[in-house]
């Protein structure tokens, strides 16, 4: 499945598993002062966009986290240890990684996952790589990231850490950037926070 | 070794391989008019796309097909690893023939190392510190990074993590900018994935 849209006049199709393919993206180059201060405020638009979902996700806010989507637009996808993909927030929703179930790990099949618990999950995003497309209505991102998974006991914290690293596109509603299409390639289901009661001794 | 380079804000700049503070304390001049305004957040902006371009490789960016080192690129390991390349097609060549194998470890001499193998390595990096010269044609940055590397089995990860903090010097090209000077201050020779073959 691609996502078309236009940079430097040409058509954009990017692959739900090369972060390469946003890197490769040749923007137009901006004609004017106005349109050189449209993109630098995009960039910084977009990075919020992120930062906010980020800190929503610890925050354990959903319309914190749903703020930075699009909604019934969304189409989210997770791959690399995981093998998910839903459409809108209701369906994402009852298959997010909160929920604790639905997962399937790529490399051993169905399992039921006891999710975060009474955990504190940290977003750490980094750097990320950003395209905008010629109508500045369009972006697209690539970016690594952290997932840091704390379960806390009275006198010490167990602590875990998965990465992964997403392929986004952004479109802009009225003033807003929003994720539109979400592709994570996650290693989260290798994550030892993640794994199933049984296999935890529970 | 240090290397004085253009000034910034009437101060000559010299910053050194093993002080990241160098950067810090690099004072931008004020830009004066929107352009100059405007033309400092695109090279920020611009510099952070460079650095995370870099990341993006999953093993040296220097591979891609889009380069983020200069031609003359002085690359610098240090920390855990002491090793310098000067020029793209020495630093390319340092890469792809020995994928970090040849290290030199400063605590106990040379060491063949096994490299990268099946794994996965991901540059996670931080915030920069990005301080750009007064005529926007040079720029210093700072910055930690995580490495780190998986290798994969069927039900579960091996993972291990080092960290580590880049003293960037980036000129701007026509091809927009590069990285001219490299100082990783890694502790990449202390990841237990790294160890040698026979440790």
């Amino acid at each position: 499945m691609t996502v078309a849209d236009t940079a430097n006049g040409r058509p954009i199709s990017l692959s739900e598993t090369d972060p390469m393919d946003v890197v490769r993206i040749q923007e137009k180059e901006p004609a004017t002062l106005e349109e050189r201060v449209a993109r630098v405020e995009a960039r910084l638009s977009i990075i919020d966009t992120i930062a906010n979902y980020a800190t929503g996700v610890q925050a354990g806010d959903p319309e914190g986290v749903w703020g930075s989507f699009a909604n019934e637009d969304l189409d989210y996808i997770l791959g690399g240890t995981i093998d998910m993909r839903a459409k809108g927030r209701a369906e994402v929703t009852d298959k997010s990684p909160g929920k604790s179930r639905g997962y399937i790990r790529v490399a051993d099949g169905k399992r039921t996952f006891r999710g975060f618990g009474d955990t504190n999950f940290r977003h750490m995003m980094m750097l990320p790589v950003i395209r905008i497309s010629d109508d500045v209505q369009t972006a697209w991102v690539t970016m690594h990231f952290a997932g840091v998974i704390t379960r806390f006991t009275t006198v010490h914290s167990d602590k875990t850490t998965h990465d992964g690293t997403y392929i986004l596109t952004l479109r802009k509603y009225g003033d807003d950037w929003k994720i539109q299409k979400f592709v994570n390639l996650t290693e989260l289901a290798h994550d030892p926070h993640y794994y199933t009661l049984e296999e935890q001794g529970a | 070794m240090t290397v004085t380079a253009t000034t910034s804000n009437g101060a000559p700049v010299t910053v050194s391989d093993n002080n990241p503070m160098d950067v810090v304390r690099i004072r931008e001049q004020t830009p004066e008019t929107l352009e100059e305004r405007v033309a400092r957040a695109e090279a920020k902006l611009a510099i952070m796309d460079l650095i995370a371009r870099y990341a993006a490789g999953d093993r040296s960016a220097s591979v891609t097909d889009d380069p983020v080192f200069a031609e003359d690129v002085d690359y610098i390991l240090d920390g855990t690893i002491e090793m310098r390349v000067q020029g793209l097609a020495a630093q390319r060549e340092y890469h792809a023939a020995n994928h970090m194998k040849g290290y030199v470890r400063k605590a106990d001499g040379k060491r063949a190392w096994r490299g990268f193998g099946d794994t996965r390595f991901r540059h996670l990096m931080s915030l920069p510190v990005i301080r750009v010269a007064a005529d926007g044609q040079t720029a210093w940055v700072t910055m930690h990074f995580s490495g780190i590397i998986t290798r994969f089995t069927a039900v579960h990860s091996d993972r291990t993590t080092h960290e580590g903090t880049y003293i960037l010097t980036l000129r701007k090209t026509d091809s927009g900018w590069k990285i001219q000077k490299f100082v990783n201050l890694t502790e990449l020779a202390h990841d237990p994935l790294y160890h040698t073959v026979d440790s």
